[in-house]
């Protein structure tokens, strides 16, 4: 008896359906794809790390276009055979079905029978036509080839090739008084006359007073490592000097707003990681200089959302990240290569 | 190789350039400063007739993932929805734009915008030993001579980033690897039996305090000193400087790189708690405390039999561990100074024989990298719709190789001369994919 109450629903919102002619998307139809479809199946936006959300499987929900843009998602008039309907309708263990079952219950049977009946009836949007996909700031319009996802890296060999025009070398001498460490003080490669410097390991040895012995060699520095080390804002002075800097790593550091604003003036950086770092958003305020800077790292740190918006609207094509897309934990069981404790 | 093939040893400019390194590393000056790529330091010591110049790296560390026993490329990265050599496997999508994965890889699958596969591999070993010793070091395996591997290379031409630790570990598996090759000793990975256990025996013994600790050193090197004297030979210094590192690394904080404990609850659980996963995580450790080079293996993917039920226990582990990797490298900002590389030793037949196995197959197979510089979201090459031959790109090993080596700037025509006074390069005649940067 219990399924009872159910058809009774069931029939009931069936018959009220046909008695007015029509399910209203808008009304009745929308407010389900909304609450449990498109958080993954909406048009391609920026997600929260600035990177670009594509909808799972190329399926979208959230616009009219969308929705009837993916050949099979619904067949109009025939709820049997569109493939929406059928995954909607799965039994809860199998692994097509949706939503998946990480993302909760399976719809109600009620939503299940508005949907049926509402494709059965022809699936008419009315004047619905929902989302526009815009262009997205977060994918860059991209290379030559028109591939997504960029990786940072090579590219920057056009800036330090630029940047090391008419740059004569360090003397000898000077560059044989790193001998000794904390840091590795190398050429960039080609044997540029730029260098790249980094600690020698045990960073936390490292602190603000050393960052004096780059100042001979301040104005050749295109890359510098200090991550994990116990440089602070005080440091930041130093690292302030270095024209040429292209990447900064201070990732782990004690630095703060007011070392990241002491930054404002290295007018070349490209990549600067202040992963993990006591960085806020007046700190990041302060980079709206920097307008070469391609790569941002600020997951860990205080810095808001909005002031992410605020900075990537003074520098197109910042890439900004916030925290990492990382994978649901395996489920218990699963994988056959599972530890044995 | 015996003490006296190490001091016969190289050509005289090789030779003198390691002895210069040598003891610019027991003097505390690093190999960074003496043979790495300060193009101007270096120039101090370097053979005019043999010069090594660096090029520039997009990739300063490598995290090469080695798939062991031939991992099928139809049923992972190149899949052929609809073909009759597909099997049973469906292709799923990615965030990439027509990269298609099999369906064992669905985390993966998120993250495909940042990786690239190389589905035009293609060899002619098709047996295990051979196919891995040829992936790691280039070169066919041979009974007089043991090649470098390619970790072995980055740390000789390029140096330690990190002083402190070596500039080379493996995860998971060691013994049968080629190493240091002909290298000296001091090339020689260190091998990590199991992630979670971390790095063994670097703490004192119970009963022995630091004072204890420094008599016995004491005692140790007077004991040695003649010895030394007598022979002061690199194979002597190196087994000195063995101890003088290890001693080192048991006071440096960078000691805990090797400890997963340190790492919370719920990161260990997303890279997964399997060998593959908890390698992946001490790899990303490893190199956000600046070690060059780390190899995770992963075995049993030999699947003769069943091929097909054999995958689905067996991918898991590496789709949460990799798809992780991926994503943490990124959000630290590591990504893009750090190659990730998963490789196989061969592919496995398109047709399914009669026990739903798969068997070794050279002629075509997949690769992935991602980071270091390496334009995630794209395919290269390509094999025949059935997956059968390789039709455009073809990748030789070589060429992989040169690839890896040249986004660490490794020059790639720079001579080695061997013990036997034979010329080896980092990737021997290999050409790199430069199609697959910026």
């Amino acid at each position: 008896m219990r399924t009872l109450p159910f058809t009774v629903l069931f029939l009931a919102s069936s018959l009220l359906a046909q008695a007015k002619g029509s399910v209203d998307f808008q009304k009745q139809i929308l407010p389900i794809f909304e609450a449990r479809c498109v958080e993954c199946h909406s048009t391609a936006h920026a997600g929260p790390d600035g990177k670009l959300k594509k909808p799972k499987g190329g399926v979208v929900l959230d616009s009219k276009e969308g929705i009837t843009g993916k050949k099979g998602l619904i067949v109009a008039k025939n709820a049997d055979t569109s493939a929406l309907y059928v995954a909607i309708t799965l039994p809860a263990d199998d692994e097509d079905r949706m939503p998946p079952e990480k993302k909760g219950d399976p719809l109600s049977k009620e939503q299940a029978a508005l949907i049926k009946t509402w494709i059965d009836e022809g699936a008419a949007f009315g004047s619905w036509t929902g989302k526009k996909a815009e262009p997205i700031a977060a994918a860059k319009p991209n290379d030559k080839d028109g591939k997504v996802g960029k990786v940072s890296g090579k590219p920057k060999v056009d800036a330090i090739v630029r940047l090391q025009e008419g740059v004569k070398p360090i003397a000898p001498a000077t560059l044989a008084t790193f001998a000794e460490g904390p840091f590795t003080v190398v050429s960039v490669g080609d044997e540029s006359a730029l260098l790249s410097v980094s600690c020698r390991g045990n960073n936390d040895t490292v602190d603000d007073a050393m960052l004096a012995r780059l100042a001979p060699i301040a104005s050749h520095i295109c890359e510098l490592d200090l991550s994990r080390t116990r440089v602070s804002d005080a440091g930041c002075k130093e690292i302030g000097q270095m024209v040429r800097l292209v990447n900064l790593d201070l990732r782990q550091t004690a630095v703060g707003n007011q070392g990241v604003a002491a930054l404002a003036t290295c007018k070349e950086l490209r990549s600067l990681n202040l992963f993990g770092t006591k960085v806020g958003d007046y700190g990041l305020a302060a980079l709206a200089t920097l307008k070469n800077l391609e790569q941002l790292y600020v997951w860990q740190t205080e810095v808001t959302a909005a002031a992410i918006v605020r900075l990537r609207d003074g520098i197109p094509g910042l890439r900004v990240v916030m925290g990492p897309d990382l994978p649901e934990p395996m489920p218990e069981g699963a994988g056959g290569q599972r530890r044995r404790r | 190789m015996t003490l006296h093939d190490l001091i016969r040893g190289t050509d005289v400019a090789t030779r003198r350039s390691f002895l210069t390194r040598m003891a610019g590393s027991l003097l505390g000056v690093g190999a960074a400063a003496t043979f790495g790529p300060a193009a101007i330091a270096r120039s101090l010591y370097q053979d005019p007739q043999n010069p090594l110049v660096l090029g520039r790296a997009s990739a300063k560390h490598v995290i090469y993932l080695f798939m062991r026993g031939g991992m099928s490329h139809l049923d992972t990265f190149d899949p052929k929805p609809g073909k009759v050599t597909q099997g049973p496997t469906q292709a799923i999508e990615t965030r990439a734009d027509g990269v298609l994965l099999g369906q064992y890889f669905p985390k993966l699958a998120d993250q495909m915008d940042k990786a690239c596969i190389v589905s035009s591999m293609t060899s002619k070993q098709g047996a295990h030993s051979q196919a891995q010793y040829l992936m790691r070091t280039s070169y066919e395996l041979r009974g007089t001579i043991q090649h470098p591997s390619l970790g072995a290379w980055c740390q000789h031409m390029a140096g330690r980033h990190n002083q402190t630790l070596p500039a080379h570990v493996t995860i998971g598996g060691g013994a049968e690897m080629p190493g240091a090759g002909f290298f000296p000793p001091e090339f020689q990975p260190l091998p990590i039996g199991s992630a979670e256990s971390g790095l063994q025996n670097v703490s004192l013994p119970r009963g022995v305090d630091e004072e204890r600790f420094q008599r016995r050193l004491k005692r140790l090197s007077e004991l040695d000193q003649a010895f030394a004297e007598k022979h002061n030979q690199r194979g002597v210094q190196a087994y000195a400087k063995a101890y003088q590192e290890a001693v080192g690394l048991m006071r440096s904080s960078d000691l805990a790189a090797f400890d997963l404990g340190l790492e919370s609850a719920s990161m260990q659980a997303v890279y997964g708690d399997t060998p593959f996963g908890n390698g992946c995580l001490l790899a990303r450790r490893l190199v956000e405390h600046g070690v060059r080079y780390v190899e995770v293996m992963s075995d049993g993917w030999d699947t003769h039999a069943d091929n097909f039920d054999r995958l689905g226990d067996l991918t898991p582990a590496i789709d949460q561990g990799l798809a992780a990797l991926i994503a943490d490298l990124d959000a630290r900002g590591l990504l893009q100074k750090t190659l990730i590389v998963l490789v196989s030793e061969f592919g496995r037949t398109p047709d399914i024989d009669q026990d739903q196995g798969r068997n070794h197959y050279p002629q075509a197979f997949s690769a992935l990298l991602a980071g270091g510089g390496v334009r995630g979201g794209q395919r290269y090459g390509s094999t025949d719709p059935e997956g059968r031959q390789v039709i455009t790109e073809p990748t030789t090993i070589q060429d992989l190789n040169a690839t890896i080596a040249y986004a660490c700037g490794l020059p790639l025509d720079h001579v080695l001369t061997s013990p036997s006074g034979r010329p080896f390069k980092v990737a021997d005649k290999g050409q790199p994919l430069t199609a697959l940067f910026g």
